[in-house]
């Protein structure tokens, strides 16, 4: 305790000094406005400063990317609140209750929320980071095929109470999703599915690209196609900054997420994706009222931020401790410090402790700054809701199809965005929610990966399942929330399902 | 006031872009942007030795080679683009084993044809495949791997970070070498892998020397073998395959730079020397751990030897991407 | 008032559902099935796709029983316009650089609202091509040409 107390203070003495200050506040800086452009993410802006970054010290280098990679994630919430344009996939859970906060006139509460959430969230995993880092990095080790096969059926059943509406619809959805997800190249055999001879389908569909046209495009279709006159946005913006009651409403959902998200952002292979789908699920089953959810909650902003930024925190342990990357982003991160000769591993934490503990105070550094920067943004945000529609929709399709066809240089990006828009704008007149077949199509490859590779490596034999404790406890909690969820239903007949479909 | 400033950069930047591509002088080359294609995505390996070559161009020549990560299907859509763009110099590309000499084995359809649509210009890495197990796995050399797997013929799981990768290949080649038999269990990446490998879930596992690099110097994995020829200066220590009874055995992946068929021959020799140049550079050196020396010719030679070595592994092994 | 089968939206939504499970499950019969030991690449999309067709026929009766019309009408037009604009974005892109194919997104989308003024569109396609170009092409330096003229291959 004294050790580690001792340590952040060696910590904030690297964090601090002139020059690492001013290397975390570009990297915010440059991360914020990176990640409101949709596709061109942390990924493209840290591989072009990459070079940059070889003249800098490790430390610099290090505190500059991070405070990129974390910018970028809080950025791209900015686009999921405003305009339903979700550009990670973390952020796709935030649209749901962000973007109807935005359009009742709450685009400031929502934004600040999410600034706050994500700010306490940053904070607190940071000294999970801190206290924990070494032994959350061996609990990540623990997790074979069996247990991602388990944490993912985990997460597909979150997902089909987490669209408000009917639940049939949203499995179908799940199933859609996961279908989708198939497209590319099969890892297990090598074989192409899907892909019709389309060379650019062989790696799968990107999710921006489906997260994009399914929430955006789709969105912006239904408001054109409106024939009576509605206002897309509500005129009366009430108040730019959240009320007391909002406050309240949002301060244990942000501590829940970040519980989930530092558990979670130190599985490598695993993004924020289940981190935010299993916080805004938890709310919503918690939530005295579930049927606010989808309309406008503000938990269901608070939750899935925190978790994300938690995440993004705690992202860091695998990628320093055992040099296993978490997300492309870290293997960047990776490769940086391998550049600069650093060995991550075990020892990291003793033989460059200016290194790790410097980057983890720069954690809290980057992470007030980040509010600092973006608190006196939300007013200019939330006015942005106030530009006629006419002259904002062009620009959200601009943004969209290039940030699109910036991912690999290829129009194919673009087509298939145009189709998942059509899809989405169908779904959506047909009452079907994106949200889970957003969560199953990320959760589909994974899912059938670990299982042929759990069954592969196991002779056949689906003991594994059961046999590994971490495995065991997924698949109680998923078969407990199943039963949970259709024992009631089937007790208490259609009728109440019914009604609870038509809120939807 | 200042609208009229920029639009006044955009028409500067439009005449410089419009000017016409009359056939330049090689004296001259290169008057305008060098577009280079990464087949791979930003921040990969393949994306970050690219950029440390073109940044080295362009500090000391004051070309402006850019980037262009152009992705998809294990870079065969940026190599097609590369492939299909004018040889006049101004288009290149970063290839690798897997695109000009694996790949036609092993895609169907593949849309270029790596020898006729290409002239190689030099090689820029040559990297070998490691065989690494757990820190706390029984097998301490190569030689205790394939008594276990002889012994217990198809139990052991071999890692690798993906299907008809250079690693795959190389493990499959070597259960021939070797007379073993061991199952393959495929991965996304390396990073997907190293849990399974590290923790012993996966018997031992095969990738490519810098992905392996952090884990084995931290001590939670092994190094057994490289599969090049001689040590590689990482691990002076670490036998090779060749060297462990198995004369001649060689797996390397390579990177490289060519131009689409038909680039002039000055500007390829051209290219030729400033990349020579390049890579000669102390730092460069040092960033690329290694220098390797391989131009035009020796280049080509290099891309169909490996073709054939790689299309009998995976013809015998009905290998599929 | 009753919708007709067209019009009926549970009704639509299962054969959609249905249409993309058996679109996948006949795309998946040219792969191996392999068992359930061993499962090859077309066990995963085959069982997918039965159970999608049977989401799709389970919804799809619930709408004959319970006739919920689809809310609103369809907005074709604007679904169109949109699609085809990006479609034209992604195809010029290559062929005559970013500005002009950002001239031809940005004035063709705008015309998919319902309130379209050229003197406002040629102004927004002017003001957005040049925010585009700054940020994409000289803040992030993609590497896009501005113009070009780039047809055949």
């Amino acid at each position: 305790m004294h050790d580690v107390l001792s340590h952040l203070a060696l910590g904030f003495s690297v964090a601090l000094s002139l020059k690492n200050f001013a290397y975390c506040f570009l990297g915010v800086f440059l991360g914020t406005l990176i990640g409101v452009l949709p596709g061109v993410g942390p990924l493209v802006t840290i591989a072009m400063l990459l070079p940059i970054t070889f003249g800098l010290d490790p430390v610099s280098s290090l505190i500059m990317l991070a405070g990129i990679f974390y910018g970028a994630q809080y950025g791209g919430s900015t686009t999921a609140i405003l305009v339903n344009m979700p550009g990670e996939v973390s952020s796709a859970v935030t649209a749901i209750d962000g973007y109807q906060m935005a359009r009742q006139g709450r685009a400031g509460p929502a934004l600040a929320v999410a600034a706050l959430s994500s700010f306490v969230a940053g904070i607190i995993s940071t000294i999970v980071v801190a206290f924990f880092g070494p032994l959350v990095g061996q609990w990540a080790l623990e997790f074979g095929a069996a247990e991602y096969f388990s944490l993912m059926v985990m997460g597909l059943v979150f997902s089909a109470v987490l669209a408000h509406g009917d639940l049939v619809k949203s499995l179908a959805m799940v199933l859609v999703g996961l279908m989708f997800g198939l497209v590319g190249t099969d890892v297990t055999s090598g074989m192409p599915r899907f892909s019709f001879g389309i060379a650019e389908l062989l790696d799968g569909i990107g999710f921006t690209v489906v997260a994009v046209g399914l929430f955006a495009v789709a969105e912006i279709v239904q408001n054109l196609a409106q024939t009576e006159k509605v206002e897309v946005f509500s005129k009366d913006v009430k108040d730019l900054m959240p009320t007391w009651a909002d406050i309240k409403a949002s301060t244990w959902p942000a501590l829940r997420g970040t519980v989930l998200g530092s558990l979670f952002g130190a599985l490598p292979g695993i993004t924020a994706s289940v981190a935010s789908f299993s916080a805004y699920m938890l709310e919503k089953k918690l939530a005295k009222d579930p049927s606010r959810f989808g309309h406008g909650a503000i938990e269901g902003v608070a939750a899935p931020e925190a978790a994300n930024n938690a995440a993004a925190q705690t992202h860091f342990i695998p990628t320093l401790t055992l040099g296993i990357p978490a997300t492309a982003v870290m293997a960047l991160v990776l490769g940086a410090l391998t550049m600069q000769g650093i060995q991550p591993g075990p020892q990291v934490m003793t033989s460059r402790p200016e290194l790790f503990w410097g980057l983890v105070a720069s954690f809290v550094v980057g992470n007030v700054l980040l509010l600092v920067l973006n608190l006196p943004l939300v007013g200019l945000w939330a006015r942005l809701t106030q530009v006629p529609y006419r002259w904002l929709f062009p620009a959200i399709i601009v943004f969209a199809t290039i940030g699109n066809y910036s991912l690999n240089n290829s129009a194919m990006d673009v087509y298939l965005c145009a189709g998942a828009g059509v899809l989405g704008y169908v779904f959506a007149k047909l009452d079907c929610q994106p949200a889970p077949l957003i969560l199953g199509y990320v959760l589909g490859p994974m899912l059938e990966e670990n299982l042929r590779r759990a069954l592969l490596m196991n002779e056949g034999s689906f003991s594994v399942f059961v046999s590994r404790p971490i495995s065991l406890v997924f698949l109680g909690i998923s078969f407990v929330l199943l039963a949970a969820m259709v024992v009631p239903s089937l007790r208490r007949g259609r009728e109440r399902a019914t009604e609870d479909g038509d809120a939807g | 006031m200042n609208r009229r400033v920029t639009l006044a950069a955009v028409a500067a930047t439009l005449a410089l872009a419009t000017v016409p591509g009359l056939a330049q002088a090689q004296a001259d080359y290169p008057d305008k942007p060098i577009r280079f294609i990464v087949p791979f995505p930003p921040g990969g390996g393949t994306d970050v030795l690219s950029r440390i070559v073109t940044d080295k161009l362009n500090s000391t020549l004051g070309w402006k080679v850019v980037v262009e990560n152009k992705a998809g299907a294990g870079g065969t859509v940026g190599l097609d683009a590369a492939a299909k763009a004018k040889p006049d110099g101004y288009t290149l590309v970063m290839a690798q084993t897997s695109n000009l000499s694996i790949a036609p084995s092993v895609m169907s359809a593949l849309p270029y044809d790596p020898v006729k649509n290409f002239t190689p210009i030099r090689l820029v890495a040559s990297i070998p495949t490691v065989i690494v197990v757990s820190a706390n796995s029984p097998f301490k050399t190569l030689a205790d791997l394939v008594a276990a797997a002889k012994a217990n013929p198809g139990k052991l799981l071999f890692a690798s970070p993906g299907n008809a990768t250079v690693a795959h290949l190389t493990g499959t080649y070597f259960q021939k070498v070797a007379g073993i038999k061991y199952t393959h269990v495929p991965y996304k990446g390396t990073a997907q892998a190293l849990p399974d490998v590290i923790s012993g879930r996966a018997s031992f596992f095969m990738a490519s020397i810098e992905s392996a690099l952090a884990p084995v110097k931290s001590g939670q994995l092994r190094a057994l073998a490289v599969t090049s020829l001689k040590r590689s200066p990482h691990w002076p220590d670490v036998p090779t395959v060749a060297e462990s009874g198995y004369p001649g055995f060689e797996a390397i992946t390579w990177f490289g730079v060519a131009a689409p068929a038909g680039t002039p021959e000055a500007i390829v020799a051209r290219l030729d020397k400033e990349i020579a140049k390049v890579l000669d550079a102390p730092e460069v050196e040092a960033r690329l751990n290694g220098k390797v020396d391989v131009g035009p010719a020796a280049f080509a030679a290099l891309i169909k030897s490996d073709a054939e070595k790689w299309a009998v592994v995976v013809k015998e092994n009905g290998i599929k991407k | 008032m009753k919708p007709g089968l067209l019009g009926n939206r549970d009704v639509l939504a299962g054969l959609l559902f249905a249409a993309i499970g058996a679109a996948g499950f006949t795309v998946a019969l040219a792969y191996p099935f392999g068992s359930v030991q061993q499962m090859g690449p077309g066990y995963f999309p085959r069982v997918l796709g039965v159970l999608l067709m049977g989401f799709g026929a389970v919804i799809f009766l619930r709408g004959l029983r319970r006739a919920e019309a689809v809310p609103g009408r369809w907005g074709w037009f604007a679904l169109t316009v949109v699609t085809v604009s990006m479609v034209a974005f992604g195809w010029l892109m290559e062929r005559v650089g970013l500005v002009p194919s950002l001239a031809v997104l940005v004035l063709v989308s705008a015309y998919a609202g319902p309130e379209f003024r050229w003197r406002e569109a040629l102004l927004l396609t002017v003001v957005l091509c040049l925010l585009a170009v700054a940020i994409f092409v000289w803040g992030l330096g993609l590497p896009y040409p501005l113009f070009a003229w780039e047809f055949g291959s």
